[in-house]
């Protein structure tokens, strides 16, 4: 792993960037080994590039995560003979810019809490049944707020317990999609339970 | 690295499936603009071209702005296959101006001689170009959204309105041979709003249909 710090603001000698070049090429064919490789180097560069748009330290992560699935994606698109640096960096801007424009979205719903709005909640402690019971009933609604196809992943994956390869039999999508689809139910999951108001 | 990111590179990297990886932009756009000559030329030969058209080829007011309109439709197809897939140097974006310039230029500079020569006393409604270019951009136009199918478009209103602009312009300078307009003055009213209205429509569709897979 190349990345340094939380932000990633590492060095990358140009030699690895050519490494990642010949990594992702040999990845286009289905070698594993090389693919699992290149996504574990690549991070501290996406991180970096996150890191220069301007999006906050804690959400860098995930903007990388979400160009992760989005250069697997793409992968076809990197053409084996030209730098890849910049078809990096392109995606990790892209989704960067997706970021801060859903987080603008957000933000004007979104009220920042006082100072002194601890002395007007309740001891967390004091309703711990209550809250889980209360918890079960939100997840339960935030599953029913994801779209059709994270829905249907993550009841085949996580609440079915499903193999990969029954699920996919029995859906009919491939198992990467279908570990995209978990993956990124997981994380809308995530943020919809960050994002509620006690 | 974060739980989360290790996570995520294990489930994807497991079950890889191979890929084919695209060919290069300029290979691309050589086989549409081949494609598109095929069916221009077949459009010019069923129509019959023009002998206006030909006499007009002598002079530079009426060669220059045409050959431009060909050039514009050529830069913006390489525009689009570069524009199509990641990475894509900033210069290509821009490569369509230089050519569009001269052709608004030079058409532009043919309409004001002709508004201080004779005033609009000449102009008429075309509406039969408008219908022809629309008619020839628009499968011209899907076949090469369909050539951008796997691409993946990181700026698809840029992209979408390169593609109309390309397969509009070349529409444009079909038309000329075999339905010459005689003026500059028609020819920035009818042919140039048309090709921008199909611009237009192409950053339209391209916001709609060009976008990444996830």
């Amino acid at each position: 792993m190349n990345g340094a710090g939380p932000a990633g603001y590492a060095k990358f000698p140009g030699m690895e960037q050519e490494a990642w070049g010949e990594l992702l090429a040999r990845a286009q064919s289905g070698d594993e080994r090389a693919y699992r490789r290149f996504l574990g180097e690549v991070p501290g560069f996406l991180r970096a590039v996150v890191a220069r748009t301007g999006v906050p330290i804690d959400a860098i992560e995930d903007v990388v995560q979400e160009t992760l699935i989005t250069l697997h994606a793409i992968r076809h698109t990197y053409e084996p003979a030209r730098p890849i640096k910049p078809w990096l960096t392109a995606i990790a801007r892209r989704r960067a810019i997706d970021w801060r424009r859903r987080g603008t979205g957000a933000a004007r719903h979104e009220v920042p809490m006082p100072e002194f709005a601890a002395e007007t909640l309740a001891d967390p402690d004091s309703n711990r049944d209550l809250d889980r019971n209360a918890a079960r009933e939100t997840v339960r609604e935030m599953v029913a707020r994801l779209p059709a196809g994270q829905r249907r992943a993550l009841e085949m994956l996580k609440l079915g317990e499903m193999s990969l390869a029954e699920a996919s039999a029995a859906s009919g999508q491939s198992t990467t999609a279908l570990k995209v689809a978990t993956h990124r139910a997981l994380a809308a999951l995530r943020k919809m339970w960050n994002n509620q108001t006690p | 690295m974060n739980r989360d990111t290790e996570k995520l590179i294990d489930a994807l990297s497991g079950n890889l499936r191979p890929v084919r990886p695209l060919d290069p932009p300029m290979a691309r756009a050589g086989r549409f603009l081949a494609f598109a000559a095929v069916c221009l030329g077949a459009i010019v030969l069923l129509y019959g071209v023009k002998p206006l058209f030909l006499a007009r080829l002598d002079e530079p007011a009426f060669l220059v702005p045409w050959l431009a309109s060909i050039l514009t439709g050529i830069a913006a197809t390489i525009a689009v296959f570069h524009l199509a897939v990641p990475g894509a140097p900033r210069f290509v974006f821009w490569l369509p101006v230089p050519p569009l310039a001269v052709w608004l230029a030079t058409l532009g500079a043919g309409c004001l001689e002709e508004l201080l020569a004779h005033g609009a006393a000449h102009l008429e409604t075309s509406w039969h170009c408008v219908q022809v270019i629309v008619q020839t951009s628009v499968p011209l136009g899907l076949v090469l959204g369909w050539m951008l199918r796997r691409a993946a478009p990181l700026a698809p209103v840029a992209t979408g309105a390169l593609a109309a602009l390309a397969v509009a312009a070349f529409a444009s300078a079909t038309l000329e041979t075999f339905h010459s307009l005689q003026t500059a003055t028609m020819l920035l009213l009818w042919h140039v709003t048309s090709v921008g209205a199909m611009a237009a429509i192409g950053a339209a569709a391209g916001k709609r249909t060009l976008r990444l897979p996830v």
